[in-house]
């Protein structure tokens, strides 16, 4: 099982910083972020609000320039957002465009790069890996909000990237849509072989999905601890969250994140 | 919605009131000719074969001078709305401009470009662009961010970011222009008629108002509002369509 090995990192994060220009003069978002990212593996990002959660992912994504420090994909520094990366934002209503249909949607990122053919063989096969095959030809505000956000994921993975990064892509969706969008992302994993950055507020969720949890904490938000989850990479909604190792690291969470700091 | 009557009630009180204006006026009274002495004005003008032409032209006009509106104000407003510094730069310009009356237009045009088919367009298509301008640049303003960065993070070139995610996001507020700027294009239309005799349906009134023939202005005042509100229903259709594509809550606003 532990194979000496040392995985060259897809994203290295070096004592980075961000901070914002505000009226009083500067407010530091985040400051002396350092972690890497390794091949095929979920690293969960879990913070309390305000702890830069999405500024984080924002620099990672490309869309915004750091202040300090070193950000590189693939040994090569970040400056926009990189080819192979893929985006999934919380807010799915206004992450897609909602006069394209479904399939208009996933084709957005493509139709310039590929054959007709080749984009329609990507369509229709993101849009069946989200199990959406049937609602190609629907408009996004037609569907429920779990839909929706699967038409974002599909639109991700029509890209074929290398890393998907998620910023709590199901915190606004209900319980049960979000288990099962939750197992279907450790699918997506297994059968697409990418890399995933998942931040969420919900320390659950984090080691539910995680092979790694990182703590993002304070302010400005630095990344305080990191565990390895202990619990292998198959994992039900029921065994998993009853297990000790997944107990044990909840209650060790819910003090690290210092929610009232 | 649940309506307690049909629609076309509504136009119960205005149907009462040409009744009674039939029944009460004098057949031969000079200022206030009683409607059906209208229908005889109109059907006259249609015989000598004056009002065909001139409804053809008003329309026509109307229609050209609204197409240049919409197409102008459009890609004006995406423009200011999409590009910063064009956006700081007009903004006094616009605020300003927008204050003039339309029909102030009129007579600075004239002087300009003297009593010309073309002078009649430019007045129509300059003032009906307004409202689908500045709405078109709320519009491009009020694109969530977040559509924005999304479009990066697929490497959408600021071309077809524009293109694919800016103008049509747009839309729906550009047709909120359109539906003011089509009565604002009507109402040009026929003051820029009336005021310059080039050829329409505001000309027949102004020569039905100098012959003191009275049941010509009214017949065609009547004309006009029935051509404005198949028009106002017209455009009503073509939202509808249009926007069937967008989520309900966008539609109805």
């Amino acid at each position: 099982m532990s194979v000496a090995q040392a995985p060259s990192p897809v994203f290295a994060l070096r004592d980075l910083g961000y901070s914002v220009s505000i009226r009083e003069g500067v407010r530091e978002i985040l400051a002396g972020v350092s972690f890497e990212l390794a091949e095929r593996e979920i690293l969960s990002i879990v913070g309390a609000s305000g702890t830069g959660k999405t500024s984080l992912l924002r620099i990672v994504a490309g869309l915004v320039a750091q202040s300090s420090g070193e950000l590189s994909f693939r040994g090569v520094p970040v400056s926009g957002p990189p080819l192979g990366v893929a985006v999934v934002f919380q807010d799915y209503a206004n992450a897609l465009l909602q006069w394209r249909t479904v399939a208009g949607n996933v084709l957005l990122g493509i139709e310039r790069r590929f054959s007709r053919a080749e984009c329609n063989d990507r369509v229709a096969s993101a849009l069946s890996l989200v199990g959406l095959e049937r609602h190609a030809r629907d408009y996004p505000w037609q569907l429920s909000g779990g839909m929706q956000q699967r038409v974002q994921i599909a639109r991700a993975l029509a890209l074929a990237p290398s890393v998907l990064l998620m910023d709590e892509p199901f915190a606004s969706l209900d319980a049960l849509t979000k288990s099962s969008l939750q197992d279907e992302m450790l699918r997506l994993r297994d059968e697409t072989g990418a890399s995933f950055v998942f931040i969420t507020h919900d320390i659950e969720e984090a080691i539910y999905l995680g092979d790694r949890v990182a703590v993002l904490r304070g302010r400005p938000g630095t990344i305080a601890e990191c565990h390895p989850v202990g619990l292998g990479r198959e994992r039900d909604q029921v065994g998993t969250r009853a297990a000790p190792e997944f107990l044990r690291l909840r209650q060790h969470l819910h003090g690290a994140i210092g929610a009232h700091a | 919605m649940n309506r307690l009557l049909p629609a076309w009630v509504g136009l119960a009180p205005l149907a009462a009131v040409l009744v009674l204006w039939q029944l009460l006026a004098p057949a031969n009274a000079p200022n206030f000719p009683p409607p059906l002495a209208w229908w005889r004005a109109v059907v006259t003008l249609a015989t000598n074969g004056s009002l065909l032409p001139a409804v053809v032209e008003t329309l026509w006009t109307f229609a050209l001078g609204l197409f240049i509106a919409t197409v102008a104000g459009f890609a004006l407003g995406i423009l200011i709305g999409t590009v910063r510094a064009v956006r700081e730069w007009s903004g006094l310009l616009l605020e300003f401009l927008r204050a003039l009356p339309p029909p102030v237009v009129v007579p600075i045009a004239a002087l300009m470009m003297g009593f010309s088919p073309s002078m009649k367009l430019t007045v129509i298509a300059v003032t009906a662009a307004w409202p689908i301008l500045l709405n078109t640049v709320a519009g491009v303003q009020a694109v969530p961010a977040l559509l924005s960065e999304a479009a990066r993070s697929l490497h959408l070139s600021w071309y077809r970011r524009v293109r694919h995610i800016v103008v049509p996001a747009s839309v729906p507020a550009l047709l909120v222009g359109l539906r003011v700027a089509v009565s604002l294009a009507i109402v040009i239309t026929l003051l820029v008629e009336i005021f310059t005799a080039l050829p329409g349906i505001g000309v027949l009134m102004v020569q039905g108002q100098r012959n003191y023939n009275s049941a010509q202005v009214f017949g065609l005042l009547a004309l006009v509002g029935v051509l404005a509100y198949a028009l106002t229903l017209m455009f009503a259709v073509i939202e509808g369509v249009v926007l069937s594509r967008w989520p309900p809550r966008v539609a109805r606003r």
